[in-house]
């Protein structure tokens, strides 16, 4: 008798399977938030991808209504345009309706953000266990998970940001120097193209990338495998895209991307969205002059930037808000314990977590000083100060966290302050959501 | 003890205490949401199984993966330290941290009636509103599956609120009802009797003051249904408080073998699809 060997299905590591649970657990947040309303900018969001729905290619500008698409980022609302189409090619008589189909287009994303972000914290702290414990923290940020909900450019922003940074940690770790820099460049590109608030990351990204080239330049394997020559390619393509994007922009506009009142009239453009280019611009001899009754950045960022932030990363600020102060208090002092244990555990090796440290900061920075700017230009009316704008780091973030966290050398200490975080982001993402459904989220039910 | 040794006589035990934490915890999350009072008996028993049937499944899962491999490691006192620091921790804040959990339900009934002035109009009534916590009640009881409720010019419709009555925060609270209406109502009259007592709004165009959409009732509260049994019962709330208990320590538990999980994992324990163990690169 002939006996039959059966191939044995291996059981999955432990990490991944918790970490299929982590991915269900945000997709289920992701799709109640999806039928939330009071996401940032919905109109325009909507208004953007319904015009990139009855294309393929830019559509056609109207000089009569605000919103504009010359030498705008695109590939989001294209990218929306294409799956509408491509559905209703499917199913002509399918009755999703395009709102909702681009709300969950943007659960879909932010999914690989947290996926991404799971790569990024394994990859940093060489635990994958830390790198589920990462994608739960990140599922449980309020403001993530409400954005994501919502349509929204930065859904893709966010994901291009997390995925850039990622194979950045990569070529920091010596791996296959083509292959990655290929990888990190497509990414940091299709968030270029996503939206202009990227350029400041892949400008970050671009640095970080040629400090390494620069210091490694005798060590890095310049081997060409046929499938380099394949993302190679890709890059070539995609920075074809961007080339055609922001070169053409700088060199017929000298902007990054044309002003209202270059391509339209001023009639048109004298909108709220756009007072950004009819207002007086930043004078710094002014602020010589007033510096003893200005409001100056060291207390405008201890007293208001720094708690704004916070209130709107872990809480929710937008259309709608709810900031639950609890939960976003004690954010806050998990982060400033997370500093103490950075600082406190740092050491000149650990390449990686300075890498991610010096990119985290230099973004804050930067958003420190637009937000002060605009502060300035706007009598402080706090146009625009909302952590929404941090979002694309909120991955380095929570990975750096969680780092500096497994680096505590007590082991009782260790063990209760992951518990606490784990309660702590539980009780105040999907736990708050839950408890706080009937007083806050049902108020703001949206009905498909 | 020696029963204890018996393998079926352990497994009794072990099903027994899943049971009970289960039970514990669908009720440690249900009595904190609003909509499981607002349920009927039936479909309370109904909820309270399928939530405790889903958490059965979660809890069988971490007992097996997190707690029974990690419970012969706990001998050291750091140990028993953090289990005991969080049992206490998680106790105290799953007590006081909703106040829905020790809340007593009263029940109003309430009609709602409108009569247009040109007897066409419809009024729309966007929400219904407890005005102490923003809860919005449920439209259900009034024949509606979501907001607005909609009521045709010389029609009623009649339904129930619940208020949620906790020893937390019934100090700091008034009995009210908040009926936020449509912009720019219809000329006609409104009339909204709570537990019998009426309150008539009459919507005019034309006066100078233009009514507000949000419409405060305050008359008749005093008169509503308090379910004491078994809410307020003593033996009740014992029972609560002992499947706060339970969950705790549960959770604990499930905290020390997560977190074990996380601390002791070793880079050689798994390795990536290329071979090479987690934690260690390839060089160029």
């Amino acid at each position: 008798m002939v006996k039959i060997k059966h191939p044995r299905l291996s059981k999955p590591p432990l990490y991944k399977v918790l970490l299929a649970f982590t991915m269900i657990y945000f997709i289920i947040f992701g799709i109640l938030m999806a039928h939330t309303a009071g996401q940032p900018d919905q109109a325009p969001h909507n208004y953007y991808s319904q015009k990139y729905s009855e294309t393929w290619g830019i559509p056609e500008e109207n000089l009569n209504i605000r919103y504009t698409f010359i030498g705008q980022p695109y590939l989001y609302y294209w990218l929306n345009g294409a799956i509408y189409k491509v559905y209703n090619s499917l199913f002509p008589t399918g009755k999703l309706r395009p709102v909702l189909m681009w709300r969950l287009m943007s659960v879909f994303y932010s999914t690989l953000t947290v996926f991404f972000t799971y790569k990024l914290a394994s990859k940093v702290t060489g635990n994958p266990y830390a790198g589920v414990l990462v994608s739960f923290l990140l599922s449980n940020t309020l403001m993530f998970v409400f954005v994501s909900g919502g349509i929204s450019n930065d859904n893709l922003m966010n994901l291009a940001a997390t995925a850039a940074i990622y194979h950045l940690v990569n070529i920091y770790k010596r791996e296959d120097f083509i292959w990655q820099t290929a990888l990190t460049g497509i990414w940091v590109i299709i968030g270029s193209l996503a939206k202009e608030q990227f350029l400041l990351l892949t400008l970050i990204i671009f640095l970080a990338w040629l400090f390494f080239v620069i210091c490694n330049c005798r060590k890095i394997n310049l081997e060409f495998k046929r499938k380099n020559i394949f993302i190679i390619l890709i890059f070539i393509g995609s920075l074809v895209l961007f080339l055609g994007l922001y070169g053409t922009n700088l060199l017929r506009y000298s902007r990054t991307t044309p002003a209202c009142a270059q391509i339209k009239s001023v009639g048109s453009c004298r909108t709220y969205g756009y007072r950004y280019d009819f207002y007086k611009p930043f004078n710094l001899q002014w602020i010589w002059f007033a510096r003893d009754d200005l409001t100056n950045p060291i207390k405008y960022g201890i007293t208001y930037w720094g708690f704004k932030m916070i209130e709107s990363i872990w809480g929710i600020l937008s259309e709608t808000s709810f900031i639950p102060m609890l939960s976003v208090s004690l954010h806050g002092v998990l982060i400033l314990w997370a500093l103490f244990c950075h600082f406190f555990y740092w050491q000149p090796k650990d390449t990686n977590a300075t890498l991610l440290f010096v990119i985290l900061l230099s973004y804050c920075v930067y958003v420190f000083l637009w937000n002060y700017k605009t502060e300035v230009e706007f009598n402080f009316q706090h146009y625009g100060v909302t952590g929404r704008y941090l979002l694309p780091i909120l991955g380095t973030l929570l990975t750096l966290i969680t780092h500096s966290f497994m680096k505590i050398k007590s082991l009782l200490l260790k063990r209760i302050t992951i518990a606490l975080v784990v309660l702590l982001y539980f009780a105040g993402g999907f736990g708050m959501y839950i408890s706080r459904y009937a007083e806050i989220f049902s108020h703001w039910r949206i009905y498909y | 003890m020696r029963f204890i040794k018996s393998k079926v006589t352990r497994i009794c035990i072990i099903c027994v205490l899943m049971i009970l934490v289960t039970a514990s915890l669908t009720a440690t999350i249900l009595f904190r949401l609003p909509f499981f009072y607002e349920q009927s008996t039936q479909e309370k028993a109904m909820t309270f199984l399928v939530i405790g049937l889903f958490l059965l499944i979660f809890v069988i899962l971490a007992f097996k993966t997190f707690i029974f491999p990690s419970l012969r490691q706990i001998t050291k006192r750091n140990d028993l330290i953090f289990i005991g620091f969080m049992a206490i921790l998680l106790t105290l804040a799953l007590a006081v941290t909703s106040a829905h959990y020790w809340a007593v339900p009263e029940i109003h009934m309430v009609e709602i009636c409108f009569n247009a002035g040109n007897e066409s109009d419809n009024l729309d009534i966007q929400k219904l509103v407890d005005p102490n916590t923003n809860r919005l009640y449920s439209p259900d009881s009034f024949g509606f599956t979501r907001y607005p409720i909609t009521i045709n010019s010389g029609q009623c419709v009649t339904g129930r609120i619940m208020n949620l009555l906790s020893p937390l925060t019934q100090p700091l609270m008034g009995f009210r009802l908040t009926a936020v209406v449509q912009d720019d109502p219809p000329e006609g009259r409104f009339y909204v009797t709570i537990n019998d007592v009426p309150a008539v709004i009459n919507f005019e165009q034309d006066t100078e003051i233009q009514p507000t959409s949000d419409i405060v009732f305050k008359d008749g509260f005093e008169k509503g249904k308090k379910l004491d049994v078994p809410w307020s019962q003593y033996w009740f709330v014992c029972v609560k408080g002992l499947g706060i208990f339970l969950s705790a320590i549960y959770l604990s538990l499930f905290l020390f073998g997560l977190t074990e999980q996380i601390i002791a994992f070793s880079p050689n324990d798994t390795v990536q699809p290329n071979g090479i163990p987690h934690g260690q690169n390839k060089t160029p």
